[in-house]
């Protein structure tokens, strides 16, 4: 399955676990691609034009309100997929799509997707597992948004995006965090600037650096544990 | 757009160097108010009696615009 495999070597655990059976379905109609940091892949109420496999880095998925703003309701890396659904005849995406941290994905068109769906239970199966996992995810986000102080929520979102993120420095302005997390651009540089005073974090022109992950964890809501332990990240 | 500063001083000073482009004064006010209603949400008992919580906006010359205090003590 030359095609799935990632040219870094990490692979996506969706992918991984199919059969041959399944491989040989969609291997002929997928590509892998690198995509940058902030670039959208759908808006909310297109249609789904491609199905994603990250191998790599992380997709957000936002929900969008009519006065513009946005506010991510899950996040997807290595271990899942997004627009999955499509393989079930879900046709418009509901939310919009960015790219979080540099990703390399596999992506095949929705409409190849939903043909070999059509012929594989696997495949079938794999659409409502990804859609569980983004259920799951959306369920825990929308408590810790409406009950959980900014601070944890906070370092809940650096701890999964460095997870995701590896080696790499986590580049994000404070606008896009705050976007993130769904609230305002001033009250998380007040944040960020609490948590480096504790020394957890170094902040500087855009990019984190965690400085002590064991005091990241205490600091972070219990929601950081739920998702990883559920294994939905 | 002029730039303002959010500046909290809770124990100790926490200086915003960043600033945010407003379009005026007012703009500055709702953004104070707002940012304020999200900190004190996160104050969650580490606010004693005794101790204050202020917020601080200024301009570009440090010239302090508004002040937004919540104040704690306990009657004797």
């Amino acid at each position: 399955m030359p095609q799935s495999k990632a040219s870094t070597g990490r692979t996506n655990d969706l992918l991984s676990a199919l059969g041959r059976d399944q491989i040989d379905l969609l291997s002929p109609h997928i590509t892998t691609e690198n995509l940058d940091q902030g670039v959208i892949l759908s808006e909310a109420g297109d249609e789904t034009e491609f199905v994603y496999f990250p191998h790599s880095g992380m997709l957000s998925l936002l929900a969008v309100l009519n006065d513009g703003r946005a506010i991510e309701t899950a996040m997807v890396g290595r271990e899942g997929a997004v627009g999955a659904m499509a393989g079930l005849g879900l046709y418009i995406s509901e939310v919009r799509v960015v790219v979080q941290l540099r990703a390399e994905v596999s992506k095949i068109a929705a409409s190849r997707f939903r043909k070999a769906t059509a012929r594989s239970d696997v495949l079938r199966d794999l659409c409502m597992n990804s859609n569980e996992v983004l259920l799951a995810q959306t369920r825990v986000t929308a408590a810790c948004n409406a009950v959980h102080v900014i601070e944890a929520r906070f370092c809940r979102w650096l701890l999964h995006t460095a997870d995701r993120a590896g080696n790499d420095p986590i580049n994000l302005t404070q606008q896009f965090l705050a976007e993130m997390l769904g609230v305002r651009r001033t009250s998380v540089t007040e944040v960020a600037r609490r948590v480096q005073g504790m020394g957890a974090i170094e902040y500087s022109r855009g990019s984190i650096k965690i400085q002590d992950r064991k005091l990241l964890e205490r600091l972070a809501c219990e929601c950081y544990a739920t998702l990883s332990a559920r294994s939905v990240l | 757009m002029p730039l303002y500063f959010f500046h909290v001083y809770h124990d100790g000073p926490s200086r915003d160097e960043v600033g945010e482009n407003l379009a005026d004064g007012h703009a500055a006010w709702r953004e104070a108010t707002a940012m304020a209603g999200e900190m004190l949400k996160d104050l969650d008992g580490s606010l004693k009696p005794g101790h204050d919580w202020n917020l601080e906006v200024t301009d570009t010359k440090a010239k302090i615009l508004f002040r937004l205090t919540i104040s704690a003590d306990r009657p004797q």
